[in-house]
């Protein structure tokens, strides 16, 4: 049968749900909405691929309360850019039914499932791998939605079934790579991770692993599978014993290229050959290897050593100790060589017997054997006479004592001594005792910190030591360089600095983790959790309680946070932690007082990671809940809080918090983390309903700004505004005036978001106690005093913005929102937006009869007219607004309109006017208006200059400018300044030129349009701004 | 170079100082953006006229302060104080 044509079409659209969801837009993954329940909808469409009602997709995934089916719609308009192209449209929704059509796509777990459809057996082991790769994790791993018992179950029935189809693939492939050891483990331990009861999946693993020669993971196997059986109220049963006993009787015989096995008994009817003792590799070291080398040759001078070597688990005492073994093997010595079994902790002289049944027939030949034979019975009977504690322990003496000699010294090693029983430790220190005068080397390798827990084995040592017999040798972790040359050697593409990183310099773990094909999304290796998970199942309850509650913490935490979490007394609490140090799995840091961290990143990222999500989030969510409960002026600790409350799923808790985080953060001038924090506060508040959403949206958009000033900050500003208007929609008008304001801050100021703190909201006092009409104007009046006095535009125009949405939403029109909104568009040189706002301003105030304002409109119109040269335009508006003027009684309006219109027609030529400008003038200097003196002045002094009158000119500018100076103008002033240096120039007088551009230098904050004139008559004089005027003329 | 400001008030009805206050309190921040500064009042006893001084850069702000926060006024008018040696 052929092999049918495997692939490599890869679709556009490409959803994945063998593992965390994921959807991948011609190859590039897209980002998935934040909502789980969105992501829970796109995942049931895609996965059942047919149409629903939206009633039942509905009740599916939400509660009656919270509006389904308006949040539905919601869902479908997050996952239509996902899934929809410009062409093709994948989601079909109508009023009835939604459908998501991946017919032109691709979903991973169809595709697994028609492939298997006819059987596993068929298919190739090359598609099998292919197909094997393809699950990156449990079905829509971290997708669960508890609350909703529907969904739960339906994801649940998917899941099991997703598993049952891996694990055929896995046995299969287990099965044919039999052979191959190394190929198959991967997928043998994938097989149990996945079905973790299944024995014979475990036992397939044991064996595995012994042939591949890691017997110590194969043990750890072994008895993490004997507590699971044994907490289900079984014992390992028929498979998985007879694969450990088939192990354990292979560990007895000796290497391939060593002397043929003659003690092993009964030899198991099917026994795989242990092929290889040691993985090959030792990197580092030289001091311990020639340490351990020059104690053999001391040993061989003919007196006992003894030497401890000491070290955390995984940290590489057995590889050395084996090295020991294959030198002194080399050498001719004769080697007694065992390891303690902590499952054989009640298996009397175990270390010995297996010691003993890997020497060499010649060696046992000729010694006591009925003495002997009560270790090992397969030498025969042992007669009443022989029968002794004593002869046994002497037989054994005897054997050590008959290879001993000094060309040839016997090596005895015993590995995992603080897990060895007290026969042994007592034979052991028989021995010792009586091979002082010997050629003799005893080398013990121990876990430091549960040697402690032997009191047998702490009795011999302690005897060792009194007696000065024994060397200790802690050995230490690989260093980074270390680690480094241990990945190159391994040809993995590991980072060396991650595996040193995560490992700690633990050889075990750095090796596992350069050899471990680490799988997308999954940080830590199987069997590295599986290793550090055997350490973790011998601590107490307690301590392992502690343990995950630190983890939880983070890789770092103060202990005083623990004393609130776990529900132990102080003493207790510290029992634990003392242990956990001993374990060598927390360490107290030496810098700060009360706080601990991991001992090694790997270990925190396991013990976090085997916390089931579920429990997880609610621990988070307890941190998270004590942290609030705190008083917290400075913000410090919102930082954590914003961590926890996140991962707790509290999206509300965690947005404020990262509110709180960022402002603190800018305080700090930390402008990259509050940055930070406010980028995921904005993903985090898109989960919440609304208001809360605006407004923490809102709060966040101030930090962010705050960090960072935006490249297109008109763009911004827009998007801000629409959400300042839904703010306004849903009631939060605190929050619409925040949002304004920040509106303003990106169009005024060039990065002085900062200003947004100090601001008062005028508005506020100027509405308080009003009605919604009064205070809307009040807040358009504020706006537009700010305008006309040309301070603080940034926050006028946030008051005008919301005194427009205001009215908008009520249908009753401000004048003073279009005339403000027409002075802030004339201040930012927007001339033709200026002129649209002051007619409309003009004709509300016709239409409402108000002739002031009617007065104030008009009078703009012909400042506008005026700036863009529009004579005509400006002659018919100064017309109107003198006649409104003469009808208004009081203060300055009369004489203005007369001044206007007189400057209108002065411009035209029309020098009779000249006589009706200056009695306006002057009846404006006696009503006392300055402002619009200095305007008509300098509008005059301008026409004068350009007509050469130039005397008359200049003293109308010096007014002006005098008169903008008092009112803290500086678009009057600037004005006047400008007609200044023209008439300097005209003259020819370089002093008072440069004085008038010195002056001008120093002016800011006027109109742009006043800046246009400004940089015109400094061009005109050879200069720009930002030039030094003191040059002016020098050649 | 601040001016000193005279604001005329007349009532139909008797004002109450405290009602005046209030009022001018509410769009004290007007004021203050304009820098118009109060200095006193002269109230009639009959309660219909009222003189207001302010010390302002010119009449025409006060205007515009008095007509942003609608108080009633007669007249305004920048003033030259004459004081006995």
């Amino acid at each position: 049968m052929g092999e049918p044509p495997w692939v490599s079409v890869v679709a556009a659209l490409q959803v994945q749900v063998l593992g965390p969801l994921a959807v991948l837009q011609n190859g590039e993954a897209a980002r998935l909405p934040q909502s789980k329940k969105t992501r829970g909808l796109l995942a049931y469409l895609a996965i059942t691929g047919r149409a629903h009602r939206r009633d039942r997709l509905c009740s599916l995934l939400w509660d009656v309360a919270d509006d389904p089916r308006g949040a539905l719609r919601w869902s479908l308009s997050k996952i239509r850019p996902l899934v929809d192209s410009g062409t093709k449209r994948c989601l079909r929704a109508d009023r009835e039914t939604v459908q998501l059509d991946l017919d032109d796509g691709s979903l991973d777990w169809r595709s697994v499932r028609r492939e298997l459809a006819s059987g596993v057996a068929l298919i190739p082991s090359g598609r099998l791998l292919e197909l094997a790769s393809v699950f990156r994790g449990e079905l829509l791993e971290g997708l669960d939605l508890l609350d909703f018992d529907e969904f739960t179950a339906w994801c649940a029935a998917e899941r099991e079934h997703a598993r049952k189809l891996q694990g055929q693939i896995l046995q299969t492939l287990v099965e044919r790579l039999e052979e191959t050891p190394t190929e198959a483990l991967p997928h043998a331990r994938e097989l149990v991770r996945i079905d973790p009861l299944n024995e014979e999946a475990r036992a397939r693993l044991i064996r595995l692993l012994a042939l591949a020669g890691r017997r110590n993971e194969a043990q750890a196997q072994y008895e993490s599978a004997a507590r699971m059986l044994k907490e289900l109220g079984a014992g390992p049963g028929g498979p998985l014993l007879a694969a450990w006993r088939e192990v354990n009787s292979a560990a007895a015989m000796t290497r391939e290229d060593a002397a043929p096995v003659s003690l092993s008994t009964p030899a198991p009817k099917e026994s795989p050959v242990l092929k290889h003792r040691s993985e090959g590799l030792l990197v580092g070291r030289q001091d311990e290897r020639a340490r351990l080398v020059s104690l053999l040759d001391d040993a061989a001078h003919g007196s006992l050593k003894i030497f401890l070597l000491k070290g955390e688990s995984g940290v590489g005492k057995t590889r050395l100790l084996t090295e020991l073994s294959d030198q002194a093997r080399r050498r001719g010595c004769t080697v007694f060589e065992a390891t303690a079994y902590e499952a054989e902790a009640g298996r009397p002289y175990g270390p010995w017997i297996d010691a003993l049944r890997r020497l060499p027939e010649e060696v046992i030949a000729n010694a006591d054997r009925p003495a002997l034979a009560p270790l090992l019975p397969e030498l025969g009977e042992s007669d009443a006479d022989s029968h002794s504690r004593d002869r046994l322990f002497g037989a054994v003496v005897d054997v050590i004592a008959a290879r001993a000699t000094e060309e040839e010294p016997v090596l005895l090693i015993f590995d995992d001594l603080h897990w060895c029983d007290d026969a042994t430790a007592e034979l052991l220190h028989y021995v010792a005792r009586m091979s002082l005068a010997r050629p003799v080397l005893i080398v013990l390798g121990a876990r430091d910190g549960e040697l402690i827990d032997n009191e047998s084995a702490m009795r011999v040592l302690r005897s060792f030591r009194r007696d000065g017999l024994i060397d200790e040798h802690l050995l230490l972790p690989l260093t980074e360089q270390e680690v480094a040359v241990l990945v190159q050697e391994m040809d993995s593409a590991a980072d060396p600095a991650e595996v040193f990183a995560l490992s700690g310099g633990n050889a075990l773990l750095a090796r596992e983790l350069a050899q471990a094909a680490l799988r997308k999304g999954e940080s830590v290796p199987r069997s590295l959790k599986e290793l550090v998970g055997d350490r973790l199942a011998r601590l107490a309850p307690e301590a392992g309680d502690v343990l995950r509650w630190s983890a939880v913490l983070g890789p770092t935490f103060d202990v005083s946070r623990l004393t609130e979490l776990v529900s132990l007394e102080l003493d207790p609490l510290m029992t634990a932690l003392t242990e956990l140090e001993r374990h060598a799995l927390l360490e107290s840091s030496s810098t700060a007082t009360g706080t601990y961290a991991f001992h090694h990143a790997l270990v925190h990222r396991v013990v976090y990671s085997e916390i089931s999500e579920p429990r997880r989030k609610l621990m988070h969510l307890r941190i998270a809940r004590l942290l609030e409960d705190r008083n917290d002026p400075d913000g410090t600790i919102a930082l954590e809080l914003a961590h926890h409350a996140s991962v707790g799923g509290d999206a509300a808790m965690a947005a404020r918090a990262c509110v709180v985080a960022g402002n603190r953060c800018l305080r700090v001038f930390a402008n990259a983390e509050a940055y930070t924090h406010a980028r995921r506060g904005l993903r985090l508040v898109e989960e919440l309903p609304d208001p809360e959403r605006l407004k923490l949206r809102i709060e966040l958009e101030q930090v962010s700004l705050g960090a960072h000033w935006p490249k297109d900050a008109e763009t911004e500003a827009r998007r801000i505004e629409a959400l300042a208007e839904h703010a306004l929609d849903a009631g939060c008008a605190e929050h619409a005036r925040l949002g304004f304001t920040l509106v303003s801050y990106l169009r005024w100021y060039e990065g002085a978001v900062g200003e947004a703190h100090r601001a008062s909201l005028r508005a506020e006092f100027a509405s308080r106690g009003a009605d919604d009409e009064d205070r809307v104007i009040g807040i358009a009046e504020a706006g537009r005093c700010l305008v006309i006095l040309e301070r603080d535009l940034a926050q006028a125009e946030a008051l005008l913005l919301e005194a427009r949405a205001l009215t908008e939403r009520s249908g009753r029109s401000a004048w003073a929102v279009f005339d403000g909104i027409g002075l802030l568009r004339l201040h930012a040189g927007a001339l033709e937006e200026a002129k649209g706002a002051f007619e409309q301003a003009w004709a509300l105030a016709r239409k409402d009869g108000n002739r002031l304002q009617e007065f104030m409109a008009l009078e703009h119109l012909v400042t506008v007219c005026i700036h863009r040269r529009e004579e005509d335009e400006a002659c018919d508006y100064a017309r109107e607004l003198a006649i409104i003027g003469e009808k208004l009684r009081e203060g300055s309006e009369r004489p203005l309109g007369r001044a206007m219109l007189a400057l209108c027609r002065y411009r035209k030529d029309d020098v009779d006017y000249r006589r009706a400008l200056d009695d306006a003038l002057q009846a404006l200097r006696e009503v006392d208006a300055k402002q619009r003196l200095a305007f008509a002045l300098t509008q005059a002094a301008t026409i004068e200059s350009e007509r050469g009158e130039l005397e008359s000119a200049a003293a109308r500018a010096r007014e002006a400018a005098d008169l903008g100076q008092v009112l803290q103008q500086p678009s009057e002033t600037a004005l006047a300044r400008a007609v200044l240096l023209r008439i300097a120039r005209e003259r020819g007088d370089l002093p008072a030129m440069r004085e008038q551009a010195s002056e001008l230098m120093k002016l800011r904050g006027y109109a742009n349009h006043v800046r246009a004139v400004v940089e015109r008559e400094l061009a005109a004089s050879g200069l720009s701004l930002g030039s030094d005027p003191s040059e002016l003329g020098v050649q | 170079m601040m001016a000193r400001v005279i604001v005329e008030r007349a009532f139909d009805q008797p004002a109450s100082f405290a009602d005046i206050q209030a009022r001018e309190d509410q769009f004290a921040w007007c004021l203050e953006q304009h820098r118009v500064k109060f200095i006193r009042s002269y109230f009639s006893k009959d309660r219909r006229r009222m003189i207001c001084e302010y010390e302002a850069p010119d009449a025409e702000t006060v205007r515009e302060v008095q007509r942003t926060a609608s108080m009633p006024f007669e007249r305004i008018w920048t003033a030259e104080a004459f004081e006995w040696e």
